[in-house]
Protein backbone atom coordinates (compact mmCIF):
# COMPACT_ATOMS: atom_id res chain seq x y z
CA UNK A 1 0.00 0.00 0.00
CA UNK A 2 2.40 2.15 0.35
CA UNK A 3 3.59 2.90 -2.98
CA UNK A 4 0.27 3.77 -4.18
CA UNK A 5 0.03 5.84 -1.11
CA UNK A 6 3.54 8.16 -2.33
CA UNK A 7 1.19 7.98 -5.77
CA UNK A 8 -1.94 9.26 -3.96
CA UNK A 9 -0.05 12.27 -2.42
CA UNK A 10 2.28 13.17 -5.60
CA UNK A 11 -1.23 13.41 -7.14
CA UNK A 12 -2.66 15.79 -4.52
CA UNK A 13 0.57 17.78 -5.02
CA UNK A 14 -0.23 18.19 -8.64
CA UNK A 15 -3.66 18.73 -8.29
CA UNK A 16 -2.67 21.62 -5.74
CA UNK A 17 -0.02 22.94 -8.14
CA UNK A 18 -2.55 23.05 -11.09
CA UNK A 19 -4.88 24.94 -8.42
CA UNK A 20 -2.19 27.58 -7.52
CA UNK A 21 -1.46 28.35 -10.45
CA UNK A 22 -5.09 28.71 -12.16
CA UNK A 23 -5.12 30.94 -9.16
CA UNK A 24 -1.72 33.05 -10.25
CA UNK A 25 -2.86 32.79 -14.04
CA UNK A 26 -6.44 33.92 -12.88
CA UNK A 27 -5.10 36.94 -10.92
CA UNK A 28 -2.65 38.09 -12.90
CA UNK A 29 -5.81 38.40 -15.96
CA UNK A 30 -7.64 40.21 -13.42
CA UNK A 31 -4.74 42.89 -12.96
CA UNK A 32 -3.90 42.88 -17.00
CA UNK A 33 -7.77 43.17 -17.65
CA UNK A 34 -8.27 45.88 -15.12
CA UNK A 35 -5.43 47.68 -16.71
CA UNK A 36 -6.31 47.39 -20.39
CA UNK A 37 -9.56 48.61 -18.97
CA UNK A 38 -8.21 51.62 -17.70
CA UNK A 39 -6.29 52.41 -20.84
CA UNK A 40 -9.01 51.83 -23.20
CA UNK A 41 -11.10 55.01 -24.58
CA UNK A 42 -14.39 54.07 -23.35
CA UNK A 43 -13.59 53.49 -20.50
CA UNK A 44 -11.87 56.95 -20.16
CA UNK A 45 -15.13 59.03 -21.58
CA UNK A 46 -17.25 57.05 -19.23
CA UNK A 47 -15.11 58.00 -16.19
CA UNK A 48 -15.20 61.65 -17.48
CA UNK A 49 -18.81 61.56 -18.26
CA UNK A 50 -19.52 60.49 -14.96
CA UNK A 51 -16.75 62.16 -13.06
CA UNK A 52 -15.17 59.56 -11.34
CA UNK A 53 -12.85 61.54 -9.20
CA UNK A 54 -11.47 58.41 -7.47
CA UNK A 55 -10.20 57.33 -10.43
CA UNK A 56 -8.62 60.70 -11.18
CA UNK A 57 -6.87 60.45 -8.21
CA UNK A 58 -5.30 57.24 -8.58
CA UNK A 59 -3.98 57.82 -11.75
CA UNK A 60 -0.24 59.65 -10.88
CA UNK A 61 -0.25 61.61 -13.84
CA UNK A 62 -3.87 63.15 -13.59
CA UNK A 63 -3.26 66.10 -10.84
CA UNK A 64 -2.48 69.42 -12.79
CA UNK A 65 0.47 70.73 -14.27
CA UNK A 66 1.73 74.22 -12.58
CA UNK A 67 3.15 76.57 -15.01
CA UNK A 68 3.73 78.49 -11.93
CA UNK A 69 4.84 82.36 -11.23
CA UNK A 70 7.61 84.20 -14.23
CA UNK A 71 9.58 86.47 -12.65
CA UNK A 72 11.10 88.18 -15.79
CA UNK A 73 11.97 91.71 -16.04
CA UNK A 74 13.69 93.85 -18.46
CA UNK A 75 17.03 93.81 -18.41
CA UNK A 76 18.28 97.68 -18.40
CA UNK A 77 21.13 97.47 -20.62
CA UNK A 78 22.85 94.75 -19.25
CA UNK A 79 25.03 92.52 -21.30
CA UNK A 80 23.45 89.17 -21.72
CA UNK A 81 25.02 86.03 -19.76
CA UNK A 82 23.42 83.90 -21.71
CA UNK A 83 21.17 83.48 -24.53
CA UNK A 84 18.07 81.25 -24.90
CA UNK A 85 18.49 80.95 -28.56
CA UNK A 86 15.58 77.91 -29.17
CA UNK A 87 15.81 74.73 -29.26
CA UNK B 1 31.07 79.65 -17.97
CA UNK B 2 31.42 76.24 -17.34
CA UNK B 3 30.12 74.28 -20.51
CA UNK B 4 29.71 70.84 -22.06
CA UNK B 5 28.03 69.11 -24.45
CA UNK B 6 25.28 66.48 -23.68
CA UNK B 7 21.38 65.70 -24.97
CA UNK B 8 22.56 67.15 -28.53
CA UNK B 9 23.37 70.60 -27.05
CA UNK B 10 25.44 72.89 -24.91
CA UNK B 11 24.79 72.94 -21.55
CA UNK B 12 26.09 75.99 -18.96
CA UNK B 13 26.76 76.56 -15.81
CA UNK B 14 28.15 79.28 -13.78
CA UNK B 15 31.51 79.47 -13.84
CA UNK B 16 33.82 77.61 -11.11
CA UNK B 17 30.13 75.59 -10.51
CA UNK B 18 30.95 71.93 -9.74
CA UNK B 19 30.12 70.29 -13.39
CA UNK B 20 30.58 66.96 -12.36
CA UNK B 21 26.93 65.73 -10.63
CA UNK B 22 25.34 67.74 -13.94
CA UNK B 23 27.21 66.29 -16.16
CA UNK B 24 26.15 62.95 -14.78
CA UNK B 25 22.67 63.50 -14.77
CA UNK B 26 22.43 65.33 -18.33
CA UNK B 27 24.11 61.82 -19.74
CA UNK B 28 22.34 59.37 -17.71
CA UNK B 29 18.93 60.90 -18.91
CA UNK B 30 20.26 61.07 -22.12
CA UNK B 31 20.88 57.70 -21.96
CA UNK B 32 17.61 56.15 -20.31
CA UNK B 33 15.13 58.51 -22.62
CA UNK B 34 16.77 59.25 -25.98
CA UNK B 35 14.80 57.70 -28.86
CA UNK B 36 18.23 57.43 -30.91
CA UNK B 37 20.48 54.73 -28.34
CA UNK B 38 18.93 51.63 -29.61
CA UNK B 39 19.79 50.33 -25.59
CA UNK B 40 18.01 52.91 -23.61
CA UNK B 41 14.85 51.92 -21.85
CA UNK B 42 12.37 54.40 -24.14
CA UNK B 43 14.06 52.52 -27.32
CA UNK B 44 13.47 49.48 -25.57
CA UNK B 45 9.69 50.37 -24.83
CA UNK B 46 8.98 51.66 -28.19
CA UNK B 47 10.08 48.32 -29.63
CA UNK B 48 7.06 46.80 -27.73
CA UNK B 49 4.39 50.00 -28.29
CA UNK B 50 1.18 48.05 -27.03
CA UNK B 51 0.13 46.56 -23.89
CA UNK B 52 1.24 46.80 -20.42
CA UNK B 53 5.32 47.22 -19.42
CA UNK B 54 6.72 47.88 -16.35
CA UNK B 55 8.87 50.66 -16.32
CA UNK B 56 12.07 52.09 -13.93
CA UNK B 57 11.05 54.81 -11.28
CA UNK B 58 12.93 57.75 -13.65
CA UNK B 59 10.65 56.37 -16.60
CA UNK B 60 7.85 56.41 -14.90
CA UNK B 61 8.12 60.06 -13.01
CA UNK B 62 8.89 61.65 -16.90
CA UNK B 63 5.79 60.15 -18.09
CA UNK B 64 3.82 61.81 -15.36
CA UNK B 65 5.78 65.19 -16.19
CA UNK B 66 4.53 64.44 -19.74
CA UNK B 67 1.20 63.27 -19.26
CA UNK B 68 0.31 66.30 -17.18
CA UNK B 69 2.05 68.81 -19.72
CA UNK B 70 -0.12 67.14 -22.42
CA UNK B 71 -3.39 67.28 -20.56
CA UNK B 72 -2.64 70.88 -19.84
CA UNK B 73 -1.93 71.75 -23.26
CA UNK B 74 -5.10 70.15 -24.38
CA UNK B 75 -3.12 67.43 -26.15
CA UNK B 76 -0.78 69.87 -27.95
CA UNK B 77 2.69 68.84 -26.68
CA UNK B 78 1.94 65.24 -26.00
CA UNK B 79 4.41 62.14 -25.30
CA UNK B 80 2.48 60.13 -28.24
CA UNK B 81 4.16 61.68 -31.28
CA UNK B 82 7.15 59.23 -31.06
CA UNK B 83 5.74 57.81 -34.41
CA UNK B 84 4.98 60.68 -36.22
CA UNK B 85 8.21 62.23 -35.19
CA UNK B 86 10.38 59.24 -37.06
CA UNK B 87 7.98 59.45 -39.85
CA UNK B 88 8.69 62.94 -40.65
CA UNK B 89 12.27 61.35 -40.79
CA UNK B 90 13.86 62.70 -37.81
CA UNK B 91 15.46 58.78 -36.99
CA UNK B 92 18.72 59.96 -36.30
CA UNK B 93 20.88 61.95 -34.15
CA UNK B 94 20.28 65.32 -35.80
CA UNK B 95 23.89 65.68 -36.90
CA UNK B 96 23.61 62.58 -38.26
CA UNK B 97 20.38 63.38 -40.31
CA UNK B 98 20.66 63.55 -44.26
CA UNK B 99 19.71 67.39 -45.30
CA UNK B 100 17.04 65.44 -48.02
CA UNK B 101 15.57 62.35 -48.43
CA UNK B 102 12.38 60.30 -50.17
CA UNK B 103 9.16 61.96 -49.68
CA UNK B 104 7.21 61.07 -46.01
CA UNK B 105 3.87 61.51 -45.36
CA UNK B 106 2.11 62.28 -41.70
CA UNK B 107 0.59 59.53 -39.35
CA UNK B 108 -2.01 60.00 -37.06
CA UNK B 109 -0.64 60.92 -33.14
CA UNK B 110 -2.60 58.61 -31.21
CA UNK B 111 -4.81 60.17 -28.40
CA UNK B 112 -3.92 60.48 -24.64
CA UNK B 113 -7.02 58.24 -23.39
CA UNK B 114 -4.86 55.55 -24.99
CA UNK B 115 -2.33 55.97 -22.21
CA UNK B 116 -2.58 55.05 -18.66
CA UNK B 117 0.08 54.98 -15.80
CA UNK B 118 -0.01 53.61 -12.55
CA UNK B 119 3.30 53.75 -10.48
CA UNK B 120 5.27 51.85 -12.82
CA UNK B 121 2.85 50.33 -14.89
CA UNK B 122 2.18 51.87 -18.19
CA UNK B 123 -0.53 50.52 -20.70
CA UNK B 124 -0.76 51.52 -23.84
CA UNK B 125 -4.36 50.44 -25.40
CA UNK B 126 -3.06 50.79 -29.09
CA UNK B 127 0.44 51.39 -30.15
CA UNK B 128 1.99 54.36 -29.55
CA UNK B 129 5.07 54.82 -29.74
CA UNK B 130 6.74 57.51 -27.29
CA UNK B 131 8.86 60.58 -27.26
CA UNK B 132 10.04 62.28 -24.42
CA UNK B 133 11.30 65.21 -26.09
CA UNK B 134 8.88 67.42 -24.71
CA UNK B 135 9.74 67.44 -20.90
CA UNK B 136 13.49 65.75 -20.79
CA UNK B 137 14.85 68.48 -21.18
CA UNK B 138 13.30 71.08 -19.18
CA UNK B 139 13.18 68.96 -15.58
CA UNK B 140 16.71 68.21 -16.43
CA UNK B 141 17.46 71.59 -16.35
CA UNK B 142 15.49 72.26 -13.17
CA UNK B 143 17.33 69.16 -11.79
CA UNK B 144 20.51 70.23 -12.25
CA UNK B 145 20.05 73.27 -10.88
CA UNK B 146 18.81 71.78 -7.68
CA UNK B 147 21.64 69.82 -7.40
CA UNK B 148 23.51 73.19 -8.07
CA UNK B 149 21.91 74.28 -5.01
CA UNK B 150 21.84 77.81 -7.20
CA UNK B 151 23.19 80.08 -9.71
CA UNK B 152 21.94 78.65 -13.45
CA UNK B 153 21.80 75.76 -15.50
CA UNK B 154 20.95 76.66 -19.26
CA UNK B 155 20.88 74.34 -22.18
CA UNK B 156 20.13 74.54 -25.42
CA UNK B 157 17.10 77.78 -25.03
CA UNK B 158 16.14 76.08 -21.97
CA UNK B 159 17.11 78.47 -18.65
CA UNK B 160 16.89 78.00 -14.89
CA UNK B 161 18.27 80.11 -12.33
CA UNK B 162 17.78 81.00 -8.67
CA UNK B 163 19.25 84.50 -9.18
CA UNK B 164 19.02 87.20 -11.77
CA UNK B 165 20.55 86.32 -14.76
CA UNK B 166 20.42 88.61 -17.95
CA UNK B 167 19.30 86.23 -20.75
CA UNK B 168 19.85 87.15 -24.69
CA UNK B 169 17.02 86.53 -26.53
CA UNK B 170 16.22 86.04 -30.42
CA UNK B 171 16.52 88.93 -32.48
CA UNK B 172 18.75 90.76 -30.32
CA UNK B 173 16.55 91.63 -27.59
CA UNK B 174 17.36 90.62 -23.87
CA UNK B 175 15.62 90.26 -20.39
CA UNK B 176 16.60 89.56 -17.00
CA UNK B 177 15.14 86.28 -15.36
CA UNK B 178 14.60 86.83 -11.70
CA UNK B 179 14.44 83.40 -10.69
CA UNK B 180 12.65 80.39 -12.23
CA UNK B 181 12.64 79.34 -16.02
CA UNK B 182 12.49 80.77 -19.59
CA UNK B 183 12.87 78.75 -22.53
CA UNK B 184 12.73 79.47 -26.29
CA UNK B 185 10.77 77.01 -28.64
CA UNK B 186 12.15 77.24 -32.69
CA UNK B 187 11.57 75.79 -35.71
CA UNK B 188 14.72 77.16 -36.76
CA UNK B 189 16.86 74.88 -35.03
CA UNK B 190 16.02 71.11 -36.00
CA UNK B 191 15.29 71.55 -39.62
CA UNK B 192 15.91 69.08 -42.61
CA UNK B 193 14.41 67.97 -45.99
CA UNK B 194 12.80 65.15 -47.21
CA UNK B 195 11.74 65.16 -50.76
CA UNK B 196 11.94 68.48 -50.86
CA UNK B 197 9.90 69.97 -48.28
CA UNK B 198 10.71 71.57 -45.37
CA UNK B 199 10.56 69.25 -42.01
CA UNK B 200 10.91 70.18 -38.18
CA UNK B 201 10.83 68.51 -34.64
CA UNK B 202 7.75 70.05 -33.62
CA UNK B 203 5.02 68.20 -34.53
CA UNK B 204 1.21 69.33 -34.56
CA UNK B 205 -0.88 66.45 -33.31
CA UNK B 206 -3.82 67.57 -35.86
CA UNK B 207 -2.42 66.38 -38.62
CA UNK B 208 0.58 64.63 -37.58
CA UNK B 209 3.23 66.76 -39.63
CA UNK B 210 5.53 69.61 -38.44
CA UNK B 211 3.35 72.37 -37.46
CA UNK B 212 2.87 75.47 -39.82
CA UNK B 213 2.98 78.01 -37.84
CA UNK B 214 3.31 81.88 -38.12
CA UNK B 215 6.22 81.51 -36.11
CA UNK B 216 9.46 81.30 -35.89
CA UNK B 217 10.59 81.51 -31.94
CA UNK B 218 8.59 81.67 -29.26
CA UNK B 219 9.91 82.41 -25.61
CA UNK B 220 8.32 82.20 -22.41
CA UNK B 221 8.88 83.01 -18.27
CA UNK B 222 7.35 80.41 -16.06
CA UNK B 223 8.15 79.04 -12.62
CA UNK B 224 10.23 76.63 -13.74
CA UNK B 225 12.19 75.57 -16.90
CA UNK B 226 9.79 72.62 -17.46
CA UNK B 227 6.87 74.88 -17.70
CA UNK B 228 8.43 77.47 -19.45
CA UNK B 229 9.00 74.68 -22.16
CA UNK B 230 5.93 73.51 -22.40
CA UNK B 231 4.43 76.33 -22.75
CA UNK B 232 6.56 77.68 -25.53
CA UNK B 233 6.17 74.55 -27.16
CA UNK B 234 2.16 75.01 -26.78
CA UNK B 235 2.06 78.65 -27.79
CA UNK B 236 4.02 77.94 -30.65
CA UNK B 237 1.72 75.01 -32.14
CA UNK B 238 -1.43 77.39 -31.42
CA UNK B 239 -0.08 79.94 -33.92
CA UNK B 240 -1.88 83.30 -33.86
CA UNK B 241 -3.51 81.66 -30.64
CA UNK B 242 -0.80 81.85 -28.83
CA UNK B 243 -0.43 84.76 -27.20
CA UNK B 244 -3.28 84.63 -25.80
CA UNK B 245 -3.39 81.50 -24.54
CA UNK B 246 -0.77 82.57 -22.31
CA UNK B 247 -1.95 85.27 -21.42
CA UNK B 248 -5.17 83.15 -19.64
CA UNK B 249 -2.32 81.50 -17.77
CA UNK B 250 -0.58 84.40 -17.18
CA UNK B 251 2.54 83.90 -18.37
CA UNK B 252 4.58 86.32 -20.41
CA UNK B 253 5.31 85.30 -24.33
CA UNK B 254 7.94 86.59 -27.12
CA UNK B 255 7.02 85.75 -30.70
CA UNK B 256 9.38 86.20 -33.47
CA UNK B 257 7.27 85.84 -36.72
CA UNK B 258 8.82 84.78 -40.03
CA UNK B 259 9.31 88.57 -41.49
CA UNK B 260 11.59 88.60 -37.95
CA UNK B 261 9.47 91.26 -36.37
CA UNK B 262 8.86 90.55 -32.70
CA UNK B 263 5.07 90.29 -30.99
CA UNK B 264 4.35 90.26 -27.09
CA UNK B 265 1.63 89.18 -25.28
CA UNK B 266 -0.16 91.15 -22.76
CA UNK B 267 1.93 90.04 -19.97
CA UNK B 268 5.38 90.28 -21.74
CA UNK B 269 4.16 94.03 -22.14
CA UNK B 270 3.38 94.01 -18.68
CA UNK B 271 6.08 92.42 -16.97
CA UNK B 272 9.16 93.42 -19.40
CA UNK B 273 8.19 96.51 -21.58
CA UNK B 274 5.89 99.08 -19.29
CA UNK B 275 8.47 98.79 -16.57
CA UNK B 276 11.18 99.98 -19.16
CA UNK B 277 8.93 102.79 -20.24
CA UNK B 278 8.36 104.32 -17.03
Amino acid sequence: MEPSSRIAKARRRVRAARYAIGALAVAGFAVFGAAARDAHPATHHSVQAAQDNQAAQDDQSSDSFSFGTPSVGDSGSAVPQIRSSGS
Amino acid sequence: MTTFRSMGCTVELPEGADDRRVRALFDERDRRFSRFHPDSELSSLNRMPLGASFVSEELSRMLAHALRAARATGGLVTPAVGAAVVAAGYDDDFDRLPEDGPPVLPVRVPSLHALSLRGPLLVRAEPIELDLNCVVKGATVDDALALLGGGFVAAGGDVATSAPLVVGLPGGDAVTLHGGGLATSSVTKRRWRRGGEEQHHLIDPETGAPARVPWLDVTVAAGSCLAADVAAKAALLLGAAGPSWLDRRGLPGRFVDEQGDVHVNENWRQLVLLPLAA
